[in-house]
């Protein structure tokens, strides 16, 4: 096997994931959080604490099932697989003590939520950044 | 008294469930675990069954042990009120499937710290106590018998405070509960009245969750035959060796401390617990030790747990002297051994997170008994015990 040509292809395929990985978690222009810490989201999105920086219970909107934001979020900011995550949710959700996050269908569904709602909360490509929506942590 | 709480919660829950399929989401949530289960062991002497089964499995593989199906449903009605109601059917105390209320309760959340809650709830006896039923939730194919068989009950009716505060060591959170609590084991009645205890989690942004809990309260084993040789013993010079027997409103007490870490690709339990109980139950003490290490999907773990009967609270003074007296002594005796819960168990197993929402799990155990150990039904060619391989398979599932 020629290593000098697969090497090169490698990185390649790596800096294209990367690319693709850019996600940015988002909150309500009028939020008063300029930025988050990636632990602070990890901790609402892992049902941890239910609260935003500002000390408002936090409207969480989760992506599909399934779908590469997710997964490349949950990954990144939380360093979990979906399979832990779903196990850490199921634990806090038959003790009666969460409930999980929104799940929406898109992108365009978390920003409509997030610009909908001053408490809210969600993530999505970083490509799919616009107006509606204020950007507290970039991960990639 | 369980049959009448059944039947005040039945109509909530149908409600509850018949709201859940009709409104809008925003209200009503509905979810539901769920295991498959088999089970074998190398030897026909004696019965692997969960504490409390009255079957379980031998040579002949068990579908009884592991398999339940959970369904909940969740109501919030506003950003303080809500409300849960869990409906669980596993192989019970009584020999059969019945589904029975395992939660019906209603939460307020006073402030972002502070909830209190009524009703139906988990009794938070172990670490997992709440979600021990969840197989999904848990990196063992089932918890450790060796402490979880401490208990014989899973649920009190009562009310609980609990109190979050975000440390700089993590979120600390406090609970306080009360109530009383009743189920079926083996066929005889469990009733713990007077349940009081504490509860003390912290759980640190590093992984690590360190508990601390306490409780206590008033129990009574409805034996019949017991409470009879308890009636013939006050009668004879050895009431004492009756009085240590008697099965009615004995002080009990439960502790334990557990941690667990979870960070990355290692995964760690362990628990110690010790039971303290006034009757011819016996004191125990019990602990466990889980390592995992996750593959990707794959997560395999062993677990290193030990049962111990530290007193079997009945000091049988009852000399041989006669025939009747022989058999008295015998009839003690074999209570007392039958009580005695003394057992090692080495596990090996493995997690596989292969679809979503599903997992494949596979257990190994060598389980090294002094005694019966946890085993029933034993025969007289179990002798006082041997060394048991058992096997299990589980799929368990969220929904």
């Amino acid at each position: 096997m020629n290593y000098n040509k697969l090497i090169p292809g490698l990185a390649l395929a790596l800096s294209g994931f990367a690319a693709q990985a850019q996600v940015a978690v988002v909150v309500n222009p009028k939020s008063a959080a300029a930025s988050m810490t990636a632990e602070q989201v990890a901790s609402i999105y892992l049902g941890k604490s239910s609260t935003l920086p500002s000390g408002a219970t936090a409207a969480a909107a989760d992506q599909a099932e399934g779908s590469a934001v997710r997964e490349q979020f949950y990954s990144k900011v939380a360093g979990k697989q979906a399979a832990q995550v779903k196990a850490a949710w199921s634990r806090l959700v038959f003790s009666g003590k969460a409930t999980p996050p929104k799940e929406l269908g898109s992108s365009a569904d978390v920003k409509k939520f997030v610009a909908a709602n001053p408490d809210a909360i969600g993530y999505i490509e970083k490509s799919a950044v616009d107006g509606s929506v204020k950007v507290v942590l970039t991960v990639d | 008294m369980m049959v009448h709480a059944r039947h005040r919660l039945l109509p909530l829950l149908l409600a509850l469930a018949a709201g859940a399929a009709a409104a809008d989401d925003k209200v009503f949530s509905l979810s539901g675990f769920g295991t498959l289960g088999l089970v074998r062991t190398s030897t026909d002497d004696a019965q692997y069954a969960l504490f409390g089964q009255v079957r379980g499995a031998d040579k002949d593989a068990s579908a009884e042990v592991d398999t339940k199906l959970g369904v909940q449903v969740g109501a919030k009605f506003n950003s303080t009120f809500s409300a849960t109601v869990q409906v669980l059917t596993k192989s019970n105390g009584k020999g059969n499937f019945m589904p029975g209320v395992e939660w019906a309760f209603v939460k307020a959340q006073v402030t972002p710290g502070l909830a209190l809650r009524a009703g139906r709830m988990g009794a938070p006896f172990f670490a997992v106590s709440d979600f021990r039923d969840v197989g999904y939730a848990n990196t063992a194919l089932r918890p450790p018998k060796d402490v979880y068989d401490q208990v014989p009950v899973s649920h009190f009716d009562g009310a609980d405070a609990s109190y979050q505060l975000s440390t700089g060591l993590g979120t600390l959170t406090g609970q306080v509960f009360g109530g009383k609590a009743s189920d079926t084991s083996q066929r005889y009645t469990v009733d713990v009245k007077r349940l009081a205890g504490f509860n003390a989690t912290l759980e640190t942004d590093a992984g690590l969750t360190l508990r601390l809990g306490y409780a206590e309260g008033k129990l009574t084993v409805g034996n019949a035959a017991l409470n009879g040789l308890v009636t013939t013993l006050r009668a004879t010079p050895f009431a004492a060796v009756g009085n240590q027997l008697d099965p009615n409103n004995s002080k009990a007490s439960f502790s334990g401390v557990g941690l667990s870490w979870d960070q990355g690709e290692w995964v760690a339990s362990a628990e110690y617990t010790q039971r303290r109980i006034k009757t011819f139950l016996a004191d125990t003490d019990g602990w466990y030790v889980l390592v995992g290490h996750r593959f990707g999907p794959l997560t395999p773990y062993v677990t290193v747990s030990e049962a111990r009967t530290v007193s079997s609270n009945v000091n049988n003074t009852i000399p041989a002297a006669t025939a009747q007296l022989t058999a008295l002594k015998a009839a003690v005796d074999n209570v007392v051994e039958g009580q005695r819960h003394t057992q090692k168990t080495f596990a090996v197993g493995a997690r596989w997170d292969f679809a979503r929402n599903l997992a494949l799990k596979a257990q190994w155990e060598n389980v090294r008994p002094d005694g019966r150990g946890y085993f029933i039904s034993t025969t007289p060619a179990w002798g006082n015990g041997k060394t048991v391989n058992v096997i299990s398979v589980a799929l368990d599932t969220v929904f």
